[in-house]
């Protein structure tokens, strides 16, 4: 009796199911998060040239200006690292994989620098970059350190480097560059789209559901954990004072010592933006494009808004950031706050939308 | 009432008894080894500063590192002799303790299904499973039954049709059968696996699975008591746990099920796989044929059956209640979870929320938390959808601020919580300072009501 209740109730619900709805009944999801994938991977993949070209720059300029101090070779690092560290804002949402597992974004951006560690390296001359000890010895802020010094003047960074006891102080300058570029290069490796083997992996059918480990949660993990993270946080949060009790720790910004923060800050604002909708190239297929695709249209537009009311916010944040801070913090914390607003949206309503976990840790559920 | 005496007292088999004492002890030790090797012991009991405890079990803590693994040691033991039947009286009570005990330390982990191994552990520790085919009776051969009472048989039927049924019901709800919510996400994203994957992309399959799931839940204990719809039924046991394993990521439940469902099969059968593993065997455990030679009828009268019908009468009148209780609470289940757990609500919701605390002191200081400074992702990820966990973790940050300065701190939360597919609203009050406010059931005016 049951069984024939139920074969009833089944085919009278699918044909019902078939019969009224003709459009939007069928939609090819699985090829939706590979176009999700291979956009992704090709941006993480160009991006990461990019940055690899320019950690290269960067260490053949620590060459000629330790083997030249002078105006024109000093002013050529700072651009090479300023250059580094405005890409480093496009592919830093791309923690994962080959990145994570060279800790990338700690050996190249941990803020702030520890100058006492730095400096006692450099007396020492004996250190192992990469070791816990020496994270906020090393990478973009360090090498900031050493190029512009606390308010030096640019005759003082040349003599730092050509006085006669300048060997170990350049040695560093030298390892800190090679280390990026070493790093970079292997993570862009990886990524690269011919021959790059995780770049294949990534858009492979078994990567394409929604579990632990698949491009689409990688994505997505990465995308909340730095906006949450080192955006909201790290770049506005804590300089601002919102993990010390309200105090501001301006010490505490991304480029301390060169006074490019805010910019660093838009500019990773609108990387964040552009990655979501997709203008990074042409025909890209973004986590926009698949929240439109599940049906999901009015929350697909409210990020993109409330990135622009963000992006809006920071713009008129001014240069440099411990100066903003010193003065009105509160349009600092304004642009906290507005963050703060993407969260649930990304974190709640988008994973939610997706089916995708955040949490990169693997349990049962029921 | 004659009926139900029969199904109580009347003498039946120890077999399926027997069998299912094997089988459940079996997939305990696999569930156990496979928690261990997932590094979960370390990730869920090791890792963590804090643990979500239960209102009335907080005294329930972990263990150092050694002390939890020693602690999994004896669990597996345990299954190992409820498995054979060795030593049962000493293994099913350490099994059901230690198990337990786990389960308890903290609320993020809760799952259906431990709960439900729990109450196994418990009935199987109540009656006699070891007297027949068990290293007991090679042990003590005078021990051995070969028939119980009915009811010993029959409680474990019952607790496994109330699992399912209170599972059916829990799915008679609008997202479930209108919107084919939560299915219709979760099915979206399983598209690529092999064989099935391409039939999900289409809209109807998710509504197939949603009534499909709600009628095999409902109806699948009536089709296993009766002897015509059984093979049907167990059919449907087969074909619904091996979907749901292949399609979401539910661990060893499926498979726990899948055995424990055979013990609605008649005596015969049982004694069929025992005489079969007895012959495959044979070589190396001549004991046991030995034992099996000389199998006589003998009678349960030797066996005591006197406290334990007033337990197990009381422990199934709890399992009626308690997954009714949430009626009497205000707003919606779904929502507040207030009276969701031990209900065999079962991937029901997709939930996901975000919460951002913020501690005030008296003397006007603020700061924002960052949660993962106290909570692993995992235990972040589970309170953020549930106020009983949200609000134990206000608490938690109230004294932890307390020692750092912030003169008798407030803390206040927005909690945006999203519930299948909806957009995340508020699931906190965020005017109420969660540090003087307590948890009671009924009355939580700091909970918002609706999912929207």
């Amino acid at each position: 009796m049951n069984g024939i209740v139920i074969t009833t109730l089944l085919s009278v619900l699918l044909l019902l199911a078939c019969g009224n709805s003709n459009n939007g009944t069928y939609k090819d999801y699985t090829d939706a998060r590979l176009k999700v994938a291979r956009s992704y991977a090709d941006y993480a993949s160009a991006e990461y040239d990019l940055l690899r070209a320019t950690a290269s720059t960067l260490n053949t300029r620590a060459d000629a200006f330790t083997q030249e101090p002078n105006a024109q070779s000093l002013a050529d690092i700072r651009e090479a690292l300023h250059r580094c560290r405005t890409l480093w804002q496009n592919i830093a949402p791309f923690q994962f994989g080959p990145a994570v597992d060279v800790a990338l974004r700690s050996a190249l951006n941990t803020y702030p620098t520890d100058i006492d560690r730095v400096e006692a390296n450099i007396s020492s001359n004996n250190y192992t970059l990469g070791s816990i000890e020496n994270l906020d010895a090393e990478g973009y802020a360090a090498i900031g350190y050493l190029l512009y010094g606390i308010n030096s003047s640019e005759q003082q960074v040349i003599e730092n480097f050509s006085s006669p006891d300048a060997s170990y102080r350049i040695n560093y300058l030298l390892d800190l560059t090679e280390r990026i570029q070493t790093l970079t290069e292997q993570v862009a490796l990886k990524w690269a789209s011919s021959s790059g083997e995780y770049y294949n992996g990534f858009v492979s059918k078994e990567s394409l559901g929604t579990d632990v480990g698949s491009a689409l949660s990688l994505i997505v993990n990465a995308y909340e954990l730095y906006l949450q993270r080192f955006l909201r946080d790290g770049k506005v949060g804590i300089p601002a004072g919102v993990r010390s009790a309200g105090v501001p720790r301006p010490v505490a910004i991304e480029s301390y010592f060169e006074g490019t923060s805010v910019s660093y800050l838009t500019t990773s604002m609108r990387a964040m933006k552009q990655i979501y909708t997709g203008e990074f190239g042409i025909d890209n297929y973004a986590l926009y494009d698949y929240i439109v695709e599940l049906d999901f249209q009015d929350l697909a537009d409210e990020i993109v808004l409330q990135w622009d009311e963000v992006i809006l916010l920071a713009e008129e944040l001014e240069e440099p950031l411990q100066d903003q801070i010193a003065s009105d913090n509160d349009a600092v914390l304004a642009v906290f706050l507005e963050l703060q607003k993407l969260i649930p949206m990304v974190k709640s309503d988008m994973a939610s939308a997706m089916g995708v976990i955040i949490t990169n840790q693997d349990a049962d559920g029921d | 009432m004659l009926g139900l005496h029969s199904h109580i007292k009347r003498e039946v088999s120890i077999a399926p008894l027997a069998t299912f004492r094997a089988l459940f002890g079996m997939i305990m030790i696999v569930s156990i080894l496979r928690f261990a090797m997932n590094g979960w012991i370390e990730q869920l009991y090791i890792e963590p500063q804090y643990f979500f405890s239960f209102s009335a079990f907080d005294w329930v803590r972990p263990f150092s590192k050694y002390g939890m693994y020693a602690l999994f040691v004896l669990m597996a033991i345990g299954a190992a002799g409820i498995m054979a039947g060795w030593r049962y009286r000493i293994a099913s009570p350490l099994f059901f303790f230690t198990f337990t005990y786990v389960e308890l330390i903290d609320k993020t982990n809760y799952l259906n299904h431990y709960y439900f191994v729990s109450i196994i552990a418990f009935l199987l520790m109540l009656v006699p499973a070891n007297r027949y085919f068990s290293l007991d009776v090679i042990r003590k051969p005078e021990i051995e039954l070969t028939k119980v009472p009915g009811g010993m048989v029959n409680i474990f039927k019952l607790q496994l049709g109330l699992v399912y049924f209170f599972a059916g019901m829990a799915k008679i709800n609008p997202d479930w059968l209108i919107k084919a919510m939560p299915l219709k996400i979760w099915l979206a994203g399983k598209t690529n696996i092999p064989l099935i994957g391409s039939l999900l992309n289409y809209k109807w399959v998710a509504y197939v699975f949603s009534w499909g799931g709600m009628l095999y839940d409902l109806c699948v204990p009536f089709l296993l008591i009766s002897s015509r719809w059984r093979k049907f039924g167990y059919l449907g046991v087969l074909v619904f746990h091996i979907l749901t394993s292949l399609l979401f990521k539910i661990g060893m439940f499926p498979f726990i099920m899948i055995l424990c469902t055979l013990i609605f099969f008649p005596a015969s059968f049982h004694q069929n796989l025992i005489t079969r593993f007895r012959s495959v065997f044979q070589p190396v455990a001549s004991a046991i044929i030995l034992r099996q030679q000389v199998a006589v009828v003998k009678r349960s009268g030797n066996y005591t059956w006197r406290i334990i019908p007033i337990v197990i009468a009381i422990h199934f009148a709890i399992q009626i209640v308690i997954p009714l209780r949430y009626v009497i609470y205000p707003g919606d289940l779904f929502w507040t979870e207030e009276g969701y757990r031990f209900s065999w609500r079962v991937m029901l919701m997709e939930k996901a929320g975000s919460a951002q605390f913020q501690i005030r002191s008296a003397n006007g200081k603020t700061e924002h938390v960052d949660n993962s400074e106290f909570l692993t992702p995992y235990q972040e990820k589970m309170m953020s959808t549930q106020p009983d966990m949200i609000l134990q973790f206000a608490h938690h940050l109230a004294s932890i601020y307390s020692t750092r300065g912030f003169e008798s701190p407030s803390v206040y939360v927005n909690a945006q919580v999203t519930l299948n597919g909806r957009r995340s609203r508020p699931i906190i009050d965020n005017s109420i300072d969660l540090a003087s406010v307590r948890y009671s059931p009924g009355d939580n005016y700091w909970i918002t009501k609706q999912a929207g």
